[in-house]
């Protein structure tokens, strides 16, 4: 009996055609559950049931610094639960990249909201994670603060390298895929000044102090789609 | 039978038609025809992202965007993915139940996905 609650908080994954086209393959037991992005599912065998639950999304922009606006976005969760075979569920990303598999044993990552695809049922999201008050508004950003016991997968955009922090490092926010919460974090400036480092493209940067993995991606979704969009023309 | 877009190239020996593929792929968004490829010899054909070849006995569930290739056997029904709700606000939409024996071809990523999210950033 034990072995299979044991076998239940984690997840079967096989990640597939890396480091490009990642898919994540999660075979399941006979019940067994997991939840996923909303969107993120290719395939999957019959007889897996699939519900979804809506997480209000609260988020405050200061500007000003006393007037607040709160912005409420909907987060979307799918729960997939399989039958009495078991079953398949393939999960995919929008962009091209990689994927990550992290097992958990009760310490805390945050991951950035784009970048979550899928996590064993013991695993807590917190849709609600304000660590980078400031950031969120101004990069389009928003991050999740998962922890429990289990298995959590995560993709990137373009290649995904994990930095294991000792002392101090710095990584662009747009890079950032994931960091466990033991590292502390501060966001701050590129450069020396503010000019030169909303002049010099870099924006804000994360400072990461302590002991802990980063995983960083080579590409930067943010800034792809600022390039990309601005260079779109209005239909007529 | 690949999807109308995925067709590369294919050696002489191959032949290509046009098939009547039915109300129920107007409705996953592949068009009222399908092209089918026969005949001996090598057939390229592409998608974006990542190709997963698949061997199915019985039913499968594939999300509309990502289905590639099929073989001609095998019969393809829509179906929403889950619940009403589900379906529109978990991001799944319509699905398609590939029923049969054979391969299955499917891509790891979605054209209109892509599109959805710089929709989103202009």
């Amino acid at each position: 009996m034990e072995s299979n609650i044991i076998d239940n908080q984690k997840l079967n994954v096989n990640i597939q055609l890396r480091p490009g086209s990642a898919a994540a393959e999660i075979k399941l037991n006979p019940g067994q559950e997991f939840t996923a992005e909303a969107g993120a599912m290719i395939a999957m065998s019959q007889g897996i049931q699939m519900s979804t639950t809506t997480y209000k999304k609260e988020f405050w922009w200061n500007y000003e610094r006393y007037k607040k606006i709160a912005f409420r976005r909907k987060f979307f969760l799918n729960h997939y639960k399989a039958g009495q075979q078991g079953g398949t569920v393939i999960l995919g990303a929008t962009h091209a990249g990689d994927m990550f598999v992290k097992e958990l044993n009760g310490e805390n990552l945050i991951v950035q909201g784009g970048s979550y695809v899928a996590s064993s049922p013991d695993i807590e999201i917190n849709t609600n994670w304000q660590g980078f008050k400031s950031l969120i508004s101004k990069e389009g950003l928003f991050w999740l603060g998962i922890k429990g016991k289990g298995t959590v997968i995560v993709n990137s955009f373009g290649a995904i390298y994990p930095v294991v922090v000792s002392g101090e490092y710095i990584v662009d926010t747009g890079h950032i895929v994931a960091f466990e919460e033991s590292l502390n974090f501060n966001l701050t400036k590129a450069g020396k000044s503010w000019i030169s480092s909303i002049l010099g493209g870099e924006g804000l940067v994360c400072k990461f102090k302590g002991q802990g993995t980063v995983w960083v991606q080579s590409h930067n979704t943010t800034s792809f789609g600022n390039i990309l969009g601005s260079r779109l023309k209005p239909r007529r | 039978m690949p999807s109308k877009n995925a067709y590369i190239a294919s050696d002489l020996g191959v032949k290509l038609g046009v098939k009547w593929a039915g109300f129920g792929s107007l409705i996953g968004g592949e068009g009222l025809f399908k092209l089918v490829v026969s005949g001996n010899g090598k057939v390229f054909f592409g998608a974006y992202g990542g190709i997963l070849e698949k061997e199915i006995n019985g039913e499968f569930i594939v999300d509309s965007g990502h289905l590639v290739a099929y073989e001609p056997t095998m019969k393809l029904k829509p179906q929403l993915a889950g619940g009403i709700f589900s379906s529109f606000f978990g991001g799944e939409g319509f699905v398609t139940r590939v029923e049969g024996k054979g391969k299955i071809y499917i891509q790891t990523r979605n054209l209109s996905g892509l599109a959805t999210w710089v929709n989103r950033h202009i």
